[in-house]
């Protein structure tokens, strides 16, 4: 029996360990309740933020944009102008449910509106994940970089932030990020080659393969020591 | 007992064949120059509609096989159960009905922890990526091809859409430049101006409005829209973003990429507009 529950323990672990260290992709979820006898939408009480980021699964941007399904509410997201950038459709589900979308980082703010009245129902602030400005000036301390901010941090022509400056000279130019290898900042776009970025990759790749190689002989192991156990103990 | 002895070593067997079965045939793709659709002679049952390729073949029959797996299991933790109760009692029955339960629960967790673990790794770790080398066959189109992950000494240069060249070759990602050529001139057509359909795509990389603002580009639709269509390293970022951003999900044949591209989705040339994917692949395959 020990051994069992030795068995499933380690089994969750390794499970628990790798959903941790390959935890990936950006999603806005909206906590969001539906009353069906009283029709009406509410963003969910028991979570502690009506919209969190979720790393976890990649919802398509391909597919959000060109998603033109109908609804009883739209939800709209905004930039930090006011200007409505994103503007979809959908039904809700009895009870507690997510609506899941990818992440934006222009987003400030985003509303629910009931289809049939027009009439605003909820509102929310997204402040706390806004990481690109769009200021025309790339700002790394206010979490803009390339990959969060094409319009600053991108464009043919970037100005970058005296702080960004420092941050650029300190690293030769070019910023990298130390888990992933993807740039970053760069002083100069034009001038760079990224192929340093394909050795890291694949490097990263070959640890994920090694390490699902040395798993599964683990949990083989485990398993066929289990088994052999119960055969000589009968 | 030597019954007993043969039935854990078949299920060791069975265990190890499923999780080097995962892991090998999931987890390691195979590249070759074209790809092979052929006509099913029979179905996998509940997978009718999974698709003509080789792929989706594996694909149902491993489904299949978890499906199988947990009916089996279903069943044989409730015969024990049904044994366990009926045990009145008596102790080597209701040992028996146990092992039966604990054997069922052990057998599906072997069964689904490879493509569990794979899963949750990375979802990419369990889409096969298998493309058979179609007999008979000559010159490529380019289906089937693989592209680069990083930019590589393939070129397309061929004048067509020269002054987006510069913007390709520096992208900020480090797509692949052909690969990226090859979907905003044959793909898009080197056409930057605003759409005519409706959907307000725009730029050379006639990116939609969400997806600008996904890159990152602030203003209303017509701003982001001028300002892609004045700025073509920022138009061509974007794109570049956007393949980037696919490449996990949708895969790394050049046909896989223009789909993705197009539809979000990697095995949808057949839905995209005026075969998209293969025009892209006739200009991927001029490129050298």
């Amino acid at each position: 029996m020990t051994r069992k529950i030795i068995f499933t323990s380690t089994f969750f672990l390794i499970f628990f360990i790798l959903y941790c260290f390959n935890a990936k992709g950006d999603v806005f979820s909206v906590h969001l309740f539906y009353d069906s006898n009283k029709k009406a939408l509410f963003f969910d009480n028991e979570s502690e933020e009506n919209v969190s980021l979720d790393k976890e699964e990649d919802i398509s941007i391909v597919e959000y944009a060109i998603d033109n399904s109908t609804g009883a509410y739209i939800i709209k997201l905004y930039d930090i102008s006011g200007n409505v950038f994103s503007q979809n459709e959908f039904n809700p589900k009895v009870g507690k449910f997510d609506y899941k979308m990818p992440y934006f980082s222009v987003a400030e703010k985003m509303e629910i509106f009931e289809k049939s009245t027009n009439k605003k129902i909820l509102e929310t602030n997204l402040s706390n994940y806004l990481t690109c400005n769009g200021n025309g000036t790339c700002e790394f301390e206010k979490g803009e970089n390339i990959d969060s901010c094409i319009g600053d941090c991108a464009s043919s022509n970037v100005k970058f932030s005296q702080e960004t400056k420092k941050i650029l000279d300190k690293n030769n130019g070019i910023l990298k990020d130390e888990k992933t290898g993807a740039t970053l900042l760069k002083g100069n776009i034009a001038k760079e080659q990224v192929t340093n970025e394909n050795v890291q990759s694949s490097s990263g790749k070959m640890w994920s393969i090694i390490l699902i190689v040395v798993m599964s002989l683990i949990v083989i192991s485990v398993v066929y020591f289990i088994i052999r156990k119960k055969i000589i103990k009968k | 007992m030597k019954n007993r002895v043969l039935g854990f070593k078949i299920i060791i067997f069975l265990a190890i064949v499923f999780f080097a079965g995962a892991i090998f045939e999931f987890s390691f793709p195979v590249y070759a120059q074209n790809t092979y659709d052929y006509i099913q002679l029979e179905s996998i049952p509940g997978f009718e509609d999974s698709g003509s390729d080789l792929k989706s073949y594996i694909e149902s029959v491993y489904k299949f096989g978890i499906w199988t797996v947990g009916i089996a299991a279903v069943l044989m933790i409730t015969i024990g159960g049904f044994m366990y109760l009926t045990s009145a009692g008596n102790t080597s029955k209701m040992d028996v009905a146990k092992k039966v339960v604990t054997d069922a629960i052990i057998g599906l967790v072997v069964a689904l922890g490879a493509y569990l673990i794979l899963y949750v790794i990375n979802p990419d770790l369990i889409k096969i990526n298998i493309s058979m080398e179609q007999l008979g066959t000559s010159s490529g189109t380019g289906v089937g091809t693989t592209v680069p992950s990083a930019t590589s000494s393939k070129t397309c240069s061929d004048g067509k859409c020269s002054q987006i060249d510069s913007a390709v070759a520096n992208n900020a990602y480090g797509v692949d430049a052909a690969t990226l050529k090859s979907i905003l001139v044959a793909g898009e057509g080197c056409n930057k101006s605003l759409s005519t359909d409706g959907y307000g795509s725009c730029g050379y990389s006639q990116a939609l409005p969400k997806i600008r603002a996904w890159c990152g580009i602030t203003g209303s639709n017509s701003e982001t829209c001028s300002k892609v269509q004045n700025d073509v390293q920022l138009d061509v970022n974007c794109a570049a973003k956007l393949i980037k951003s696919n490449a996990g999900r949708c895969g790394t044949e050049i046909n896989q990429v223009a789909s993705c591209y197009n539809s979000g989705k990697p095995n949808n040339c057949s839905n995209t507009t005026s075969n998209y994917c293969g025009r892209v692949n006739s200009y991927y395959a001029t490129c050298n």
